[in-house]
């Protein structure tokens, strides 16, 4: 289960909306005049926008100050870049039970993941699982990969992991999962013995 | 004749009988039985130095205890069938250890951190072909 930037996208976002509309709305304000009707008496085409330009750019601490806060754009320039990888959701030890008094449960997510791994595998067609259990125990993701050969009953498959093995998940844990994504991959290989999904025979079976 | 008749009136003096003392591995092994024979609770079993161990709802749980005087911390490392209910297992387990160690060995447990290391799914049976013609 990945998760993404969505806080500091959507903040950062906000920041440079409010700042792009500001400029927006002053460049408006100065293109029609209002803004010089404002402040009194319009400039001239010859007059300076900035009256004392070359005196603050030839400044002893302007060149560094630019130069800080040239840095600290590209810094969080580079951070946010870096914040839109997506990466997996911490995957902590499951505190089942905490009481100081009598003791704590504790269970690895691994743990589970292998149980739900295990009984997928067991299902007829599927070749190969691979689960992910993340979050907490109270509020846990699960993610799972499922591949099946070519002659799986995929949506027997899907109807089965739904009905039998994320119940058994959920009965386990004695709550309900907070995430749950399912991928179904194919495979040229065998299922799983005894699935009997596939019947290759030129006599009578019967299974 | 006197003599032996006064000593048996003697009050007992209980300080030079001897003493008790319970091993820790005492508590261990009680806490461990206690969760395998009354809980859904296994252990591991066979392998060498740990090495090669595999899981066995038959075999007793790890378990290890702190002592405190008379009051005992233990940590228990189990296994489970799957799928069960992981808290109320765990807080029956905890509960049966609770009682039946201090009933049986006179030491008050205080707390029992459970540690669930495997849980066992059902074994599917193969099933068999049968051929008619």
């Amino acid at each position: 289960m990945r998760h993404h930037s969505g806080k500091a996208n959507r903040t950062w976002l906000i920041i440079l909306g409010i700042l792009f509309l500001a400029a927006g709305v002053l460049a408006v304000l100065v293109a029609s005049g209002t803004l010089a009707r404002l402040i009194g008496g319009s400039p001239g085409r010859s007059d300076r926008v900035l009256s004392n330009g070359r005196e603050f750019l030839a400044g002893e601490y302007t060149s560094w100050g630019m130069l800080l806060a040239g840095l600290i754009l590209g810094i969080l320039g580079l951070w946010w870049l870096l914040a839109q990888v997506p990466r997996a959701r911490a995957a902590g030890t499951f505190r089942l039970q905490e009481d100081p008094a009598h003791g704590v449960t504790v269970c690895d997510p691994q743990v589970l993941a292998a149980a739900v791994g295990h009984e997928t595998e067991q299902l007829p067609g599927v070749v190969n699982s691979s689960v992910r259990l993340r979050g907490t125990a109270d509020e846990p993701d699960l993610a799972m990969k499922v591949t099946v050969n070519s002659d799986a009953d995929v949506q027997g498959v899907i109807a089965r992991i739904q009905q039998e093995v994320v119940p058994h998940l959920v009965s386990a844990l004695e709550v309900p999962l907070n995430t749950f994504g399912l991928e179904i991959d194919a495979s040229s290989k065998a299922g799983a013995p005894g699935g009997g999904a596939t019947v290759s025979s030129r006599g009578t079976v019967v299974y | 004749m006197t003599a032996p008749s006064a000593a048996m009136h003697q009050p007992w003096d209980i300080e030079g009988r001897g003493e008790t003392v319970l091993a820790r591995k005492v508590l261990e092994k009680t806490a461990s039985q206690v969760a395998r024979d009354e809980t859904f609770a296994g252990g591991s079993s066979g392998g060498f130095l740990g090495i090669g161990s595999r899981a066995d709802l038959s075999a007793r749980p790890d378990a290890s205890v702190e002592l405190a005087g008379n009051v005992a911390s233990l940590k228990v490392t189990v296994g489970l069938p799957y799928p069960m209910p992981l808290r109320q297992a765990t807080e029956q387990l905890r509960r049966r250890i609770t009682e039946r160690v201090t009933e049986l060995t006179g030491v008050q447990v205080r707390q029992v951190d459970i540690t669930v290391s495997w849980l066992k799914p059902p074994q599917r049976e193969l099933r068999r072909r049968r051929k008619l013609q």
